[in-house]
């Protein structure tokens, strides 16, 4: 009669060796990609430290920037630009952002944590006709890293008028 | 059941152990330091140009897999304008530093940096600056902070120099570190201060005095910067 493999078979005992090669194997770094160290992971993607939204309500618009812990939005480095043929009434506002004094670049007002640009049409956009907006921002970690300007098309999500400030995506 | 039925199990547990440890390094990938929707850097008063976009956003990678082992030979332009060649500098352990000058913290790090060329260059240690900016506002910085160390320079070329160190997504400043070979030790994201840039030369020059393999010297590294890490954390 044939006995099956036990767990005092050799070839178990080979079969879990295997089995804990491949799986280091799995995670290692490939042998074709050696790397130095980096501490790469310290910082967030530019997209996760700095999520923007739109929305618009009736005719106003809002652009939403939820800004991670330990990040932040420069004042002066924040752009809006209306593409198409949609026209503003006014211009966009932002609230005074908090002071700091940068060693290089003189008196600096900086976001943390969130920051809303609100702004009106001048005429409410037909209904199904979508307003663009090309945002441009720039930011850094407060751990020494900077982003590069970031420039981005977004549509505006419509929401009824009567609705509060924009929820972040 | 037949014989081979427990070996087909193991070997589809094997299997489902591949894929998963791979999908969770995909995922781990993905969530470190990368973006799209990251621009061309540019100087802070320019106008956006259509290099400044990038319309269809895709998530990329940052990630200490993508490093290559060697610095990649490549040629930028000096401050004259003259293209130069990194291996201009073959035989001495480098410190690139790439910066720019719309960056704050690169600005900050200037200091240590000419500090540490003045203190290490005896020991065949150079640092060499790679602006990724435009040359006029390069060449009025240098200028300014008399910055002693050599500087190249360049825009889309310096950022194909930055993609080709495996940073998909550029991000300022950081500094890559090389052996005298060439080889490269270490990536550091982030403004450098002196305990860990002392760090890493220390570990580098133990490479290149055959005290330490360079695998060691990156774990060596690593676990230090963790270390230094955690004690910043803590105070």
């Amino acid at each position: 009669m044939r006995t099956r493999p036990g767990l005092a078979d050799p070839r178990w005992f080979a079969f879990c060796i295997a089995a804990i090669l491949l799986g280091r194997a799995a995670v290692a770094r490939p042998w074709w990609a050696p790397a130095g160290a980096s501490n790469a992971a310290d910082f967030l993607p530019a997209d996760r430290a700095f999520r923007v939204s739109a929305q618009l309500a009736g005719r106003r618009l809002t652009v939403h920037w939820d800004i991670a812990r330990g990040y932040y939005l420069y004042r002066s480095r924040i752009s809006i630009r209306m593409q198409g043929s949609d026209r503003l009434a006014g211009r966009w506002r932002l609230p005074a952002g908090i002071a700091r004094t940068d060693r290089y670049f003189g008196p600096q007002q900086v976001y943390f944590h969130a920051v809303d640009a609100r702004a009106e049409l001048a005429r409410a956009p037909a209904p199904r006709a979508a307003p663009r907006l090309e945002v441009s921002y720039q930011g850094c970690a407060q751990a020494g890293l900077c982003y590069p300007r970031i420039v981005k098309t977004l549509v505006p999500m419509r929401v009824a008028p009567s609705s509060p400030a924009p929820v972040p995506r | 059941m037949s014989r081979a039925t427990p070996w087909l199990a193991a070997t589809a547990v094997l299997a489902a152990a591949w894929v998963g440890g791979r999908a969770y390094l995909a995922h781990e990938a993905a969530t470190r330091l990368a973006t799209a929707g990251v621009a061309v850097p540019v100087g802070e008063a320019s106008p956006p140009s259509p290099a400044d976009r990038i319309p269809d956003p895709r998530v990329g990678t940052f990630t200490s897999r993508q490093i290559p082992r060697r610095l990649p030979a490549f040629r930028l332009r000096n401050l004259a304008g003259r293209p130069e060649s990194i291996t201009r500098f073959a035989g001495r352990a480098l410190i690139l530093n790439f910066w720019a000058t719309w960056c704050a913290p690169c600005r900050q790090e200037i200091p240590l940096l000419q500090a540490i060329d003045r203190e290490w260059h005896a020991r065949r240690f150079t640092v060499v600056g790679i602006a990724v900016d435009r040359r006029p506002a390069v060449a009025a910085f240098v200028q300014r902070f008399r910055i002693a160390y050599p500087i190249l320079q360049g825009e889309q070329d310096a950022l194909g120099v930055v993609t080709s160190l495996g940073v998909a997504s550029p991000a300022f400043p950081f500094t890559v570190f090389t052996d005298a070979r060439g080889e490269i030790v270490a990536l550091y994201l982030g403004e450098l201060h002196r305990p860990q840039i002392e760090l890493i030369l220390d570990t580098v020059r133990q490479v290149d005095d055959h005290r330490i393999a360079l695998p060691a010297a990156r774990r060596a590294i690593a676990a230090g910067l963790a270390r230094l890490r955690r004690g910043a954390a803590r105070t």
